[in-house]
This record gives structure tokens, C-alpha cells and sequence, in this order.
């Protein structure tokens, strides 16, 4: 009895312990080990597979041989700085000679050559952003070369050819395009000064006779009235010396007339002028000669004209200066008197790399178009010149041919963005 | 006191059965009222204070706005804290009581505090508090769309406008004022608005500027009243209508006159219907649409007040323009009736399967059915119960009734009188008389009484350190554990009165002392059994042992989480871009979204909240959109039994695929309360403080690395609080200075051109539009048209040096007139990146990393990344971390349980020595609590659950109907051993008598939870943990009562000797007595 008590105690402990050890195994359910967050999770294990040296740098390894490269861009433009260590001892940096290739997407690389500088080698080039590259490193130290290859993306999204069609990305090639400089001014239509004529009596006298009112086509040496001088009695014709328009009249027959005031004006208006009022700050870009599109507006019609004349000086109380445009008027359509718009055009060149202005997006700190090289896309840092509101002049950062995100680029910067892109080398 | 009731009960017998009836009749008027919901409100007591603020940066919104009124609130009366959020145009500041505060009270002293405050902000800003309602207030969705084909009266299709205008001045006034609509909140469409756009170059023609025109507007558009006039004994009214009635109307205002000639403004600008500068719009299944969100008032029934509201839906879509149609997308009905469903079919089939069991068991269909009463007895108690102390039916409250539980009082007693009817009749040889049998039941049901009593007692006193539980929990948990307790009470109360008097009036027939085969069968199995026990005694308390360190050793390794999670059978998607994004180019990305959501057969239909609707009760930027995926139920789906997760997962997949958006899923209740409780719409939420914009978001990028490499994180990020592009324009001082320019006159043309400005109201009959004087859309958007915004000069005197070209030219221009500058004369335009919210807590600026956690349990998560960041993040002096997000209310609550649960322990042990007397009998029977526990762990272990509170609930009710079983056991034996019989026989005697009840006891409580424990439907993931732990639990202390006890018994008397046994048996034998 006693004997068949202590084996039954046993048995329970021995079972017992049994039961512990497999609930101890057991660990947590198996969704513990399921998927980690997105993007960041990812590249932080990433970050964990790649070796990083003593000064934080990528380590490239071959038998004893450690390469660590680094950017260095602590107040200076971003540049390599490269290390080197045997058995993980430092090794002086002049004993290697070093290459790198940068290759980025859309077909640059860049070839680095590097020189001694204290205890590392630098690189003789600025290393530009995005630091987004493959990498090809060459390194000869004491006859043996030693190569490594790396990729190095950074910013860079892919986009299926069908997301990419959804989502309305339009790709586009860099090309040449004329990029026209405009300038929009008001004016007003005036007639012109050189074709315009104040009819004035040469004696005092009485008006008799009124031929021609306000508005009457008159043809050169017309008698437009008659006018009974007070000197001589007589009457006298007065006559305009212009074919034109009477556009002002103050003649009625009866009335006193005296020398030195007009009767009427006559002017010619089968060319007027169109007077623009030019802002200070845009004086220094116009000059005479410049094409400018006249707009009537409402309904008017539009010409084109040339700057003919630009004033001397300007006016004190609306600081504007006023720049002239002569328009032929053959069919009266410009009346004088009403405003106007001029556009003109300031300059237009032919550039040889422009990009479609809704291609250019603002990221972090630059302003940037989107390079696209199969599915993938990234940004690209340029420095964008002249633009007339469609077209952008690329001044750099960029080469004939590269295919750049034209349409809903803006999609683009979001997705990059939106996984919270490191900036880590 | 109980034998008087008992007694008292089979004399009045009748009375007792009308009283019992008349309880019933109570509980099913009751019905009616009980207000149903799906799951209990765990809002917290908030105050939402909104203010607008047109155009406002965010930094200026903050320095503005919301630190005057953020410090007004500091020191209220039973604040909680404050939290507060700064964006374009709006600040909210978002108050928390304590709870229990009266939000009526609260409210009005935020009035106070308003108006007091109201003196610091700047003039024209309108501080509003959001709507009285809680998580659970948005309870009905409907979109507004025109058929397809559809015109209006004109001749035109319906545009955004037309249809938010029927929305606004059509269906929202007749949803306003529904009894329980507190607010109809409305997002999408554009509001309508009478657009004056002067052309700048016009202006500039006719020496005009913008003030002109809004001023021409504001004086010939008013009506005035003139008295009356008596004529003839009758009185006229005058009037001398002035309003503009139309744009026509509009066009012919006069501006100025010219040479005689007058100036309309339709010379110098466009009129059009246009539409105003929104912060919000709403997408349906990858089209823009209107969108109204009904609220109800906080503490109606939102079945109720959901239902109210669609059939006057019903009614108002008779009243809408021919082609025009208001289409609910979300109706809270839905989920409240399926989760509903769930818990009543749970507990009508658990409900069946108890009375089958005790009709089985105990052979007597009279005997039976008299147990059974006291189910729906004690329910219809209940419900009274709930209606009384305003508890709502919810998964919550009724999802933990076991009526196995609650019958068991009435089970011993009714076992007890038909053992001893039996008895007495085979003793007798015949029937009793009505005079004996009322005596003999008055003395069975004397006889377990009090073990009975105390036990069922003990089960509601277990459940009242749940009542202490505060915070989100509390609200969570309350409910339940007044309903439980109001059902024992119930239960309680009919089995010392009802059972008694219906056991002694309906009993009258044979009742076979011979028991049927189940029961036999079961004895046949039991007495060997027991003997082996009692014959390994050592081994048996050692393995009670080792099964009692073992399941410790399983709660270790288990994890643990808040709550499972109601499904809410609807999926609530977040889709999140970069900040910035423009409302246009969000609604775009968003139809690419639903669009692609649409191909999944299981969806029904998708809409989506884009940014701030016109009630600020979820701010949001234009960036980020709420979606809501309604699908289809599920015997539509081309697979039925696809996993939700699955489906979820399968979406999310889809969606990634498409550029620029994030996601977060969630569902709509769980989303709003998330967004409520925290302001933060995760599992897990670091909030870094401190003052340094750049600083904070430094150490936020780091704290996400770090939270991002834990596993199980999902949808790591950190709140983006800088990306929003802002234009600045820089004024010139200089320059402006010059010309005499005030800075006030440029900005205010800057307000006009590019903002837009009110010029009065256009009036439509009862409809009201504002009429708003802006630039023309065309040259809003450009900026070098912006450049080129004239900028009018103060008059300038005469100069001799202004040439005068001709005669011509000095005529057209009238004397006097303005001359102008361009905008980028006196002001530089750049473009770069600004703040794009500011948050604040407790009066401190912040930033927020959250994540969610999936397929592994928050409290793991947490400590792992608690640990990680304190490693990984180095965090400057002057800033300082806190975590938030649902996890807060799991630690809060497991610090309380740590107190409440060894309270409830004490509690029991404490009712144990009341009814035994003993310190060691009590003992005795509390060793029922930890082996019932390894059952519950062993349950949990095996469906693979981790613990959580609902879990954690059952284990408390598992330690009642432990003891209870154990109680009844123990004093039987004692009752034995004080009648004389030794040790041994009381023993194996005692054991044997009482093992019908303790089966049935067990049997009835246990399978009572079985449809709980096995349910699919809405709301069971809720009750799931709980009726898993009770049946596992309850199966092992049948066990420990059955065998481990008598075993104990044995070992804890075998040094009695025979006088000392007599003595200590009298004593309690004597108890029962003494205490009636």
C-alpha cells in the first residue's frame, strides 16, 4: 500500500514535470512570428544584414580586407570618405588605390577617383542628392584588386506598369522646348500723336459755315468751315491738312473764333497707338523692339505690335513708365479710349532641356522631377531656369533623353513620402 | 430569517406564485423599454470646443486661439485633462471630466470660461462646443445622389451643389429636430454661394478697387421695415424690399458712375453661383458625393434612435426632388439587432440545454420544469432590474448571464425535496399527505438552504470588485456585473420563495426513489473512483498541485490583451497622405481606392469622409480620408466561411498596390471611440512632449524605428505634424512705407482676392447663401496672376511732372482716381514647407507615434517596446515620453484587478467561515478556487485565447461557482459526521448523496455557456473568452469537488479524534440552525 502510494506520487510528479516542460516550449501562437509592419520595419532589417564600421559607415569585406565607406556631409557638400582596415586594424590609406562607380536610375554614374586625407581617402566629387545609387567599389592594395558591388536606394517607389496607368502617371522624355518670357501690362488705346491735328483759325473771325461734324471722314485739304475774319471782314475756308477723323470739334456756326484755339481736331486713326503702363520692377526687362499682343478684350479684336517707344522718365504718383506700341488701324477696330492688355513677349529661346512645368515638385528642401527607369521612380534634384507657365528649363541636373514623371508627379512625391523615406547612408 | 421565509413561503404558497407572476408580467413590460445597443458607451465625459478660424495658419491658430482657450479651461472642477489640436482654420480643444460628471454641468461652465476668454481672441472668431453625444453617437450615414439621367428643373443635371443644398435646406431640417438627433453633420458638395469675381484688369481700367465693389454690394442689398401708416381706419405696414433676389439682380448693382454713365458690377465682374472654399468632401464607390452623419443624443438608445431615423428617411425621400435620392450607407440597427441575435440565441439555446439536462438528471418532468421557472423568472427580473438602474441590453450585459449559474440555487433545493420526497414515500409507502409533504419540504429545502444561499450569495459577491473597476473599464464592465447580479438576486429570491411554494404545491405525484440510468450510471462510475482517491490520498493532493503550478506555469506563457474586439462585421479604412494634399487631389486618390475596393465581391459599398466636415467633430486634414467598407452579409460571399481577417488582409494587399496612399483598418464604432477616449486611433500610442517643434519631431523618428522593429507592429507612424506647403507673403515694410500703404490695406485685398470675403447674404426664400466677393478662380490658382493683384494707392497729390499724353487720356480718367501697385511690388511670395497641426496635452506641445498591434497580444507588445525604446531612443533633456492608445486602459486595469482580485478572494473566504465556523473547513472549500482556475486556464490554453479581461471576468465568476459546489459537499459530510457517523462512511456517504446535485449543478452551469462558447455570430469573439473559461473551469472543480475534496477532507480530519470530531461537528452542525 505504502509502496503503491510513493510510485503514484512519483508518477505524478514525473507527469507533472512532463506537462511543465511542453507548456514551457510551446511558445506564444504562431501569429507572434507574423508580418512586421511596413517600410520601416523592412528597412531596418535590412539595416541589421549590412555591417556597419567604426564610423558608422557601410563595411565591405573580403578575406582580411575591410573596405568602410562613408558620406561625409557634416558642413561640407556630401562626399566620400573611405576607410580601410586589415584583420580590423587600420591600414594607412595612401597604400590603396580606390574607384567608385555610382550608377543611378535614368542612366548617370558617376566615376569617383579619391586622394589622401588624413587617415582616410576622399572622393573628388560632391556626391549630389538623392544618395540613391549602385555602387561599384574597386580597390587595389598591394597588387590584389578587391571589387564590391552594393545597392543604395533611397526615396525610390516602384510602380506597376497598371497602378501606373490607373493612377493617371504620365512619363515623358526630356527634350528641347521654346520657352516664351511674357509680361502682361494694361494700357489704353491713344490716338496716334504724329497723325493727329488741331484745326486752329489763323484770324479771329465769326464762324459762318460748319461743314463737318464730330466723327466725319475729312480727306487732305478739305474745307471743313468758313470763318468771316475780323481783320480783313472777309470770309475765309478753313481746310484740314490730314486725311483722318474729326474727334473733337468745338465749332458752331455764329460762334467767336480766335487764333491759337481749336476748332477741331482731325486725326488719322488708321494707326493708333497703345500706351502700357510698365511697373518699376519690371522696367529693367523691356526694351523697344519686343513683340507685344495687344487684347482688346470683350470681344475686341487682338494684334500684335512692336515696343516703339518707351518713356524717358516716368510717373511720380503710380511710379510707372509708360511704353508705347504703334498698331496699324486700317479698319477702325481700335477705338481710343479703351483699355487694353498687352503681353509682351520678353524674350522666347529654344532651350535644349526643358521638362513640363506640373513635372516639378518641391521635396524636402529641393526642388525635384521624378525619374522613372522601368518601374521604378526617384527623385531628381534639379535647378530649374526660365519657365513661361508650361515649360521649365532645366539648367541642371539632368541630360537628354531621361524619362521624367510629366503628368500627377505629385502621386509620385506622395508615395515616396508616405513610407516615410529614411535619410540614411 | 431564511427558515421564516421558507416556511412562510409554503404557507402562503399562492401569494407567492401571484407575486412570482406579477414579477413576470413587470419584466415583459419592461422589455419595451430596455434600450439596446451593441456594445456598453465607454466615452469618456469630453467636451469638444471648436473655433473657427478662417484662414488661420496652424502655428497662428495656436498661439491665437487655442492657448487662450486652452488656458481658460485649466482649473475647471473635476477636469481630467486637456488635449488640443491646432490646423489651417480651426482649433479644438477637447476637455475630459472625471467620469461621472454631469455633462449638462460641464458644459456650462465651459460657457463660462468661453465667454470669459473670449475677450483674448481675435474678433470674428466664432467658439462653438460640439454636439452632446458620445463614441457611440454617429449612428446613421446617408448619401445624397442624383439618379442617373436625372435633371433639374432647368434642364441641367445635378451638380455637388444642388444636391448639398437639397441636403441642407430639405433633408437636414427634417432630421434636426427627431427626438435623440442631437446634430446632422454634413461632409461633401460644395454649400452655394453667389460669387462676385472682379476681373483685376477691369478694375484697374476704371480706377475701381476691390473694397468698392463689396461696399456697392453691401448697399444695395437690404430690406428695410418703415412702420405703418393709418389711412381710412386701416393700418399699412411699410417695407421697401432692396434684396437682391438673384444673380441678375446681382449684375445690376451699380459700382460708380462715370461721366454720367453708370457702372454695374457685371461691367467689371463675373457673377456666378460658385462655391465655397471647403475643408471636406465625401466619395461613394469612387464618386463625390454628399454625405450626412446623424448623431444621436447622448444616452438614447441608438436602436431606437437609429430606427426613428430611417423610417423618416423613408419619409423624406418622398419629399426630394424627382431624381434625387438620399441612400442610408450605415445604419446602426444593423449591428445592434445581429449582435443582439447573437446574445439571444446564446441564451435561448443555453436556456434549452439546461432543461434538458435537469430533466435528464433528475428524472422528474414536474421537478424539471419548476427548475426551469426560475430561468425565465429571473430574466424577466433582471430586465426590471436594467430598466430600473438605466443599464442597457448589450453583448456586454447579457453576454455574461449564464442561467446554468443562476439556477443553481433553485437545482440543490429542488434535488433536495425530490431525494427526500423519494425517501419519505418508499418509507412511508405511499403518497404523502398535503400537510406532510408541506412539512417535508419545508425541511429538505431547510436542509441546503443555507450552503445554497451562501453559495449563490458568494457568486454575487464575487462579482462586485468588478464594480470598482474605473476608467474605460468600468464603463465596459459595469453593465455586466449589475446585470449578473441583479439575475442572482433575482434567482436568490424565487429559489427560497418560489421554489419552495411550487415544489410543496405541485409535488403531489409518485416521485421514483429509484434513479434513472444516467444517474446510475454515474454513481456506478463515481464510487470506485472515489475509493481509489481516498486510497491515494497523497498522490491525489500532489497532483491537484502540480495541475495548480502548472496552469501558472500557462498563465505565464499566455498572453494577454484589452478586450477582443467586437466584430463589428462593417471595416473602417483609414487612408492617409502625405500632408498637403489638396482636398482635389485626396478626392482623386480616393476614387482609385474605393474603386479598387469595389472589385471585392464581399463589399457591398465603400464611402469615405474626406477632411473636416461642417461640425469640426473629427477634425481631419484634407489628406486624410475615413473610409468605411459595408459588406455584404456573408451568405453572399462567394465563400461564406472566409475568415474576416483574411479578407482584411487580402484588401490591404490590394490597396497597398496603389501610390501614395497609407492605410490604417479599424471599425467605424472602435474608430470613434479610439479617436475619443485618446485622441489617438491605435493599439499603441507614444506621445513625445516638449516645446521644440524640430526637437519633437527628432525624437519621433526615432521612437518609430524603434516601435517599427518590434514584432507584431502594424501600421507604425508618426504623426506628421510639418509638410504643409505654405504661401507666404512677405510685405514689403520699406516699399509700402513709400507709397503710404498701410499693411492692413494690402492684406485686406489679399483676404478678398484669395480668400474671399462675405458681402452680405442672398436670400431664396427661407434658403440663405452668403454672396462673397473673390478673384476669379482662374487667377486664384496662378501664381503670377497673384503677383499681378493691383493693389490700390492712397490718393495722391496733384504733381506738375505727370505727362499728359493728350487730351484724350486726361479725359477718360476721372480726377482722383486710385492709381495701384502689383502685389509683388510691396510683398515677396515664397513657397515653403510650414507646421501642419500643432497638438498640445495638458497644455504642453506633442507629437504621437502609433502602431498598431496584430496577431500577437498588446501586453507583450508593449513590454518589448517599452524595453526597445529605452535602449534605442536617447531622449533630450526637457522632453519626456508617455503611452496612450488602448493599452492605457489594459495596465490600468490589471493594476485594480491586482488589488480587487485577493479582495474577492478574502471576500469569499470570509462567507465560507461565516457558514461553516470553521477556519479549516473554509480552507477546505477554498481550495475549489485555484484548481477551478487551472480548468479555466487549461480551456483558454487549449481554444488558444489570450487572457483578457472578458477572461478575467469569467475566472471570477468561475471562483463562485466553485465554492459553491463545494460548500454544498462539505456541509452535507459535516451534517453526517455530526449525526455520528465516523470519518470514512460520512465521507464516502456524503460524497455519493451529493453527487446528483453537484453534476447537475455543474452540468447545467457549464453547458449553459456552450452555444456562448461556440457562437459565430456578431459579438461572440466578446463573450467567447469568458464562456470558455467558465466551462473549462467548472468541469475541473466538478472534478475537485467529486474527488480532490472528499480527499482533502479526509486528510484535513484524519487527526480528529472521535470527541474532538463530535465537538467541532456540533459546532457546525449547530450553525445553520442558529444563524435561521
Amino acid at each position: 500500500m505504502k509502496n503503491n502510494q510513493i510510485i503514484a506520487i512519483l508518477a505524478v510528479l514525473a507527469l507533472g514535470a512532463g506537462f511543465t516542460t511542453l507548456a514551457l516550449k510551446k511558445t506564444k501562437p504562431a501569429a507572434a512570428d507574423g508580418k512586421y509592419g511596413d517600410g520601416a520595419a523592412h528597412r531596418e532589417e535590412a539595416g541589421e544584414q549590412m555591417e556597419r564600421g567604426p564610423h558608422r559607415g557601410r563595411m565591405l569585406r573580403e578575406g582580411n580586407f575591410a573596405t568602410e565607406i562613408t558620406i561625409f556631409e557634416t558642413g561640407l557638400p556630401p562626399q566620400f570618405r573611405v576607410y580601410f582596415y586589415e584583420q580590423d586594424k587600420p591600414v594607412d590609406a595612401a597604400q590603396v588605390k580606390l574607384t567608385v562607380k555610382l550608377k543611378r536610375l535614368g542612366g548617370r554614374s558617376d566615376v569617383i577617383q579619391f586622394k589622401k586625407e588624413g587617415d582616410y581617402l576622399v572622393g573628388d566629387q560632391t556626391i549630389y542628392e538623392p544618395h540613391s545609387f549602385e555602387v561599384k567599389v574597386t580597390a587595389e592594395r598591394g597588387g590584389q584588386t578587391h571589387r564590391w558591388q552594393y545597392e543604395s536606394p533611397e526615396a525610390r517607389v516602384e510602380l506597376s506598369p497598371e497602378a501606373e496607368k490607373a493612377s493617371g502617371v504620365v512619363v515623358e522624355t526630356v527634350g528641347p522646348a521654346k520657352i516664351k518670357a511674357t509680361l502682361k501690362a494694361n494700357g489704353r488705346v491713344v490716338p496716334n500723336e504724329d497723325q493727329m491735328k488741331h484745326v486752329v483759325p489763323r484770324y479771329p473771325g465769326v464762324l459762318k459755315v460748319v461743314l463737318k461734324r464730330l466723327g466725319d471722314k475729312v480727306s487732305k485739304d478739305e474745307v471743313l468751315a468758313a470763318v468771316e475774319s475780323n481783320e480783313s471782314l472777309q470770309r475765309y475756308e478753313i481746310k484740314s491738312d490730314l486725311a483722318g477723323t474729326i474727334i473733337e470739334k468745338h465749332a458752331v456756326p455764329g460762334e467767336f473764333v480766335s487764333e491759337g484755339e481749336a476748332i477741331f481736331i482731325v486725326a488719322d486713326l488708321s494707326s493708333v497707338w497703345v500706351d502700357l503702363n510698365i511697373y518699376r520692377q519690371d522696367a529693367a526687362r523691356v526694351k523697344t523692339g519686343q513683340s507685344v499682343m495687344i487684347d482688346g478684350g470683350d470681344g475686341f479684336h487682338k494684334d500684335k505690335g512692336t515696343i516703339a517707344y518707351i518713356s524717358p522718365y516716368g510717373s511720380e504718383s503710380t511710379q510707372t513708365l509708360l511704353v508705347r506700341v504703334a498698331l496699324p488701324n486700317p479698319d477702325g477696330e481700335w477705338r481710343p479710349g479703351l483699355f487694353v492688355t498687352g503681353e509682351i513677349l520678353l524674350e522666347e529661346v529654344e532651350v535644349p532641356l526643358a521638362v513640363k512645368a506640373s513635372a516639378v515638385q518641391t521635396f524636402r528642401d529641393w526642388t525635384v522631377l521624378f525619374v522613372n527607369e522601368g518601374n521604378f521612380f526617384e527623385p531628381l534634384v534639379i535647378k530649374p531656369g526660365r519657365s513661361d507657365g508650361e515649360w521649365v528649363e532645366i539648367v541642371s541636373g539632368l541630360k537628354p533623353g531621361m524619362r521624367y514623371v510629366a503628368e500627377n508627379s505629385f502621386l509620385i512625391k506622395a508615395d515616396i513620402l508616405k513610407s516615410g523615406a529614411t535619410h540614411d547612408h | 430569517m431564511l427558515e421564516r421565509i421558507l416556511s412562510f413561503s409554503i404557507k402562503q404558497r399562492w401569494m407567492v406564485l401571484l407575486a412570482s407572476l406579477g414579477i413576470a408580467l413587470l419584466g415583459v413590460l419592461n422589455y419595451n423599454r430596455l434600450p439596446i445597443d451593441a456594445v456598453p458607451d465607454i466615452t469618456n465625459v469630453q467636451v469638444q470646443i471648436n473655433t473657427e478660424a478662417p484662414g488661420y495658419s496652424p502655428l497662428e491658430a495656436e498661439q491665437r486661439i487655442t492657448f487662450p482657450v486652452e488656458t481658460a479651461m485649466a482649473g475647471l472642477p473635476n477636469l481630467d485633462y486637456t488635449r488640443s489640436l491646432s490646423r489651417y482654420g480651426l482649433s479644438q480643444v477637447t476637455v475630459v471630466f472625471k467620469d461621472g460628471t454631469d455633462i449638462f454641468w460641464a458644459r456650462n461652465l465651459i460657457n463660462e470660461r468661453i465667454q470669459e476668454a473670449k475677450s483674448k481672441l481675435p474678433p470674428g472668431v466664432e467658439v462653438a462646443m460640439g454636439p452632446i453625444a458620445t463614441g457611440l453617437g454617429e449612428i446613421y450615414m446617408f448619401t445624397v445622389e442624383a439618379k442617373e439621367g436625372a435633371k433639374t428643373a432647368d434642364g441641367n443635371a445635378y451638380t455637388p451643389m444642388d444636391l448639398r443644398t437639397v441636403e441642407d435646406w430639405i433633408i437636414k431640417p427634417q432630421l434636426r429636430n427627431l427626438p435623440g438627433v442631437v446634430e446632422v453633420n454634413t461632409i461633401g458638395g460644395f454649400v452655394k454661394q453667389y460669387h462676385v469675381t472682379p476681373h483685376p484688369d477691369k478694375l484697374l481700367a476704371y480706377g475701381l478697387s476691390l473694397h468698392d465693389v463689396m461696399e456697392a454690394l453691401a448697399r444695395n442689398n437690404a430690406n428695410v421695415g418703415a412702420g405703418y401708416i393709418e389711412r381710412n381706419g386701416e393700418q399699412y405696414l411699410i417695407r421697401a424690399p432692396g434684396q437682391v433676389a438673384g444673380l441678375d439682380d446681382i449684375r445690376q448693382i451699380v459700382v460708380s458712375n462715370r461721366e454720367g454713365q453708370p457702372l454695374y458690377v457685371r461691367d467689371v465682374a463675373d457673377v456666378l453661383l460658385g462655391s465655397e472654399l471647403r475643408t471636406g468632401a465625401a466619395t461613394e464607390n469612387g464618386e463625390e458625393v454628399v454625405l450626412g452623419t446623424v448623431f444621436m443624443l447622448m444616452g438614447e438608445n441608438s436602436r431606437t434612435v437609429s430606427e426613428r431615423v430611417h423610417s423618416r428617411m423613408a419619409e423624406i425621400n418622398r419629399t426630394l426632388p424627382a431624381g434625387v435620392v438620399a441612400k442610408t450607407v450605415y445604419n446602426r440597427t444593423d449591428l445592434v439587432n445581429a449582435a443582439i441575435n447573437t446574445v439571444k440565441k446564446n441564451l435561448l439555446e443555453g436556456a434549452i440545454l439546461v432543461i434538458v439536462i435537469l430533466f435528464v438528471l433528475l428524472g422528474n418532468f414536474r421537478a424539471a420544469l419548476i427548475t426551469a421557472l426560475v430561468i425565465p423568472l429571473s430574466m424577466l427580473f433582471t430586465i426590471t432590474g436594467m430598466v430600473g438602474s438605466q443599464i442597457s441590453g448589450n453583448l456586454m450585459s447579457l453576454g455574461a448571464l449564464d442561467f446554468g449559474i443562476i439556477v443553481d440555487g433553485a437545482v440543490i433545493t429542488v434535488e433536495n425535496c425530490i431525494r427526500r420526497l423519494a425517501e419519505e414515500q418508499k418509507h412511508r409507502g405511499r403518497l404523502l399527505m398535503r400537510a406532510e409533504r408541506f412539512d417535508l419540504v419545508f425541511d429538505a429545502t431547510k436542509e441546503v438552504v443555507r450552503p445554497a444561499f451562501f453559495g449563490v450569495f458568494i457568486i454575487m459577491v464575487v462579482y462586485l470588485p468588478i464594480l470598482t473597476l474605473t476608467g474605460v473599464e468600468g464603463k465596459m464592465f459595469h453593465p455586466m456585473a449589475w446585470t449578473v447580479i441583479i439575475a442572482l438576486l433575482g434567482a436568490l429570491i424565487f429559489a427560497v420563495t418560489f421554489i419552495p411554494a411550487a415544489v410543496a404545491l405541485f409535488m403531489t405525484g409518485k416521485v421514483s426513489e429509484k434513479e434513472n440510468f444516467v444517474m446510475r450510471a454515474a454513481k456506478a462510475m463515481y464510487r470506485p473512483a472515489l475509493n481509489l482517491c481516498l486510497n491515494f490520498r497523497g498522490a491525489v493532493a500532489l497532483g491537484a498541485m502540480v495541475l495548480v503550478v502548472l496552469s501558472g506555469v500557462a498563465v505565464s506563457r499566455m498572453g494577454s490583451e484589452f478586450m477582443p474586439s467586437l466584430d463589428e462585421g462593417d471595416i473602417a479604412l483609414h487612408a492617409l497622405r502625405i500632408p498637403g494634399t489638396s482636398l482635389s487631389q485626396a478626392v482623386e486618390m480616393q476614387h482609385l481606392l474605393e474603386k479598387r475596393l469595389k472589385e471585392f465581391p464581399e463589399v457591398k459599398h465603400v464611402f469615405a469622409k474626406i477632411g473636416t466636415a461642417e461640425v469640426a467633430t473629427d477634425p481631419m486634414p484634407p489628406s486624410v480620408a475615413d473610409g468605411f467598407v459595408i459588406l455584404k452579409p456573408r451568405s453572399e460571399w462567394p465563400n461564406p466561411k472566409k475568415p474576416k481577417v483574411e479578407l482584411v488582409s487580402e484588401m490591404e494587399t490590394a490597396v497597398k498596390k496603389l501610390p501614395g496612399n497609407n492605410y490604417e483598418f479599424t471599425q467605424p464604432i472602435q474608430m470613434r471611440f479610439n479617436e475619443l477616449i485618446s485622441g489617438v486611433r491605435s493599439d499603441v500610442a507614444v506621445k513625445v512632449f516638449g516645446d521644440d517643434m524640430s526637437v519633437l519631431q527628432e525624437v519621433g523618428e526615432e521612437v518609430e524605428k524603434a516601435l517599427g522593429s518590434v514584432s507584431g507592429a502594424a501600421d507604425v507612424k508618426m504623426e506628421q505634424t510639418t509638410g504643409l506647403p505654405l504661401m507666404t507673403i512677405a510685405l514689403k515694410r520699406d516699399v509700402m512705407a513709400r507709397h503710404g500703404l498701410n499693411v492692413s490695406d494690402v492684406q485686406e485685398v489679399i483676404e478678398i482676392a484669395l480668400g474671399s470675403k462675405s458681402a452680405g447674404e442672398v436670400f431664396e426664400g427661407d434658403r440663405r447663401f452668403d454672396l462673397v466677393v473673390r478673384l476669379p478662380e482662374n487667377l486664384r490658382t496662378d501664381i503670377e496672376a497673384i503677383k499681378r493683384i493691383p493693389i490700390p494707392l492712397p490718393p495722391h497729390e496733384e504733381s506738375g511732372a505727370t505727362v499728359t499724353r493728350s487730351v484724350f487720356a486726361s479725359k477718360a480718367t476721372a480726377r482722383n482716381a486710385p492709381s495701384y501697385l502689383p502685389l509683388n511690388a510691396v510683398a515677396t511670395i515664397h513657397i515653403a514647407p510650414g507646421p501642419n497641426q500643432v497638438n498640445r496635452e495638458n497644455g504642453k506641445r506633442r507629437v504621437v507615434v502609433t502602431a498598431n498591434v496584430r496577431g500577437c497580444d498588446l501586453g507583450s507588445f508593449v513590454q518589448e517596446a517599452q524595453q526597445k525604446i529605452q535602449e534605442q531612443v536617447k531622449i533630450p533633456a526637457g522632453y519626456w515620453t508617455a503611452w496612450g492608445g488602448t493599452f492605457e486602459q489594459l495596465i490600468s486595469a490589471a493594476k485594480r484587478l491586482q488589488i480587487v482580485v485577493p479582495i474577492a478572494l478574502l471576500l469569499i473566504f470570509l462567507l465560507l467561515f461565516m457558514t461553516l465556523g470553521t477556519i479549516k473547513d473554509a480552507i477546505l472549500v477554498f481550495t475549489g478556487v485555484p484548481l477551478a482556475l487551472t480548468g479555466g486556464v487549461a480551456a483558454l490554453w487549449l481554444r488558444d485565447i489570450p487572457l483578457s479581461i472578458s477572461a478575467g471576468v469569467g475566472f471570477i465568476a468561475l471562483s463562485g461557482v466553485a465554492v459553491l459546489n463545494g460548500l454544498v459537499m462539505i456541509s452535507f459530510i459535516n451534517k453526517l459526521r455530526s449525526e455520528g457517523k465516523p470519518l470514512d462512511e460520512a465521507i464516502s456517504e456524503g460524497s455519493l448523496t451529493r453527487l446528483r446535485p453537484v453534476l447537475m449543478t455543474a452540468l447545467v452551469a457549464s453547458l449553459g455557456f456552450v452555444p456562448m462558447a461556440l457562437a459565430t455570430g456578431t459579438g461572440a469573439e466578446v463573450q467567447r473568452p469568458l464562456a470558455t473559461v467558465v466551462i473549462g473551469g467548472i468541469l475541473s472543480s466538478t472534478a475537485l469537488t467529486l474527488l480532490v475534496l472528499p480527499v482533502l477532507y479526509r486528510m484535513f480530519h484524519s487527526r480528529d479524534d472521535g470527541s474532538e470530531a463530535t465537538r467541532s461537528t456540533s459546532v457546525i452542525a449547530s450553525a445553520p440552525s442558529s444563524a435561521a
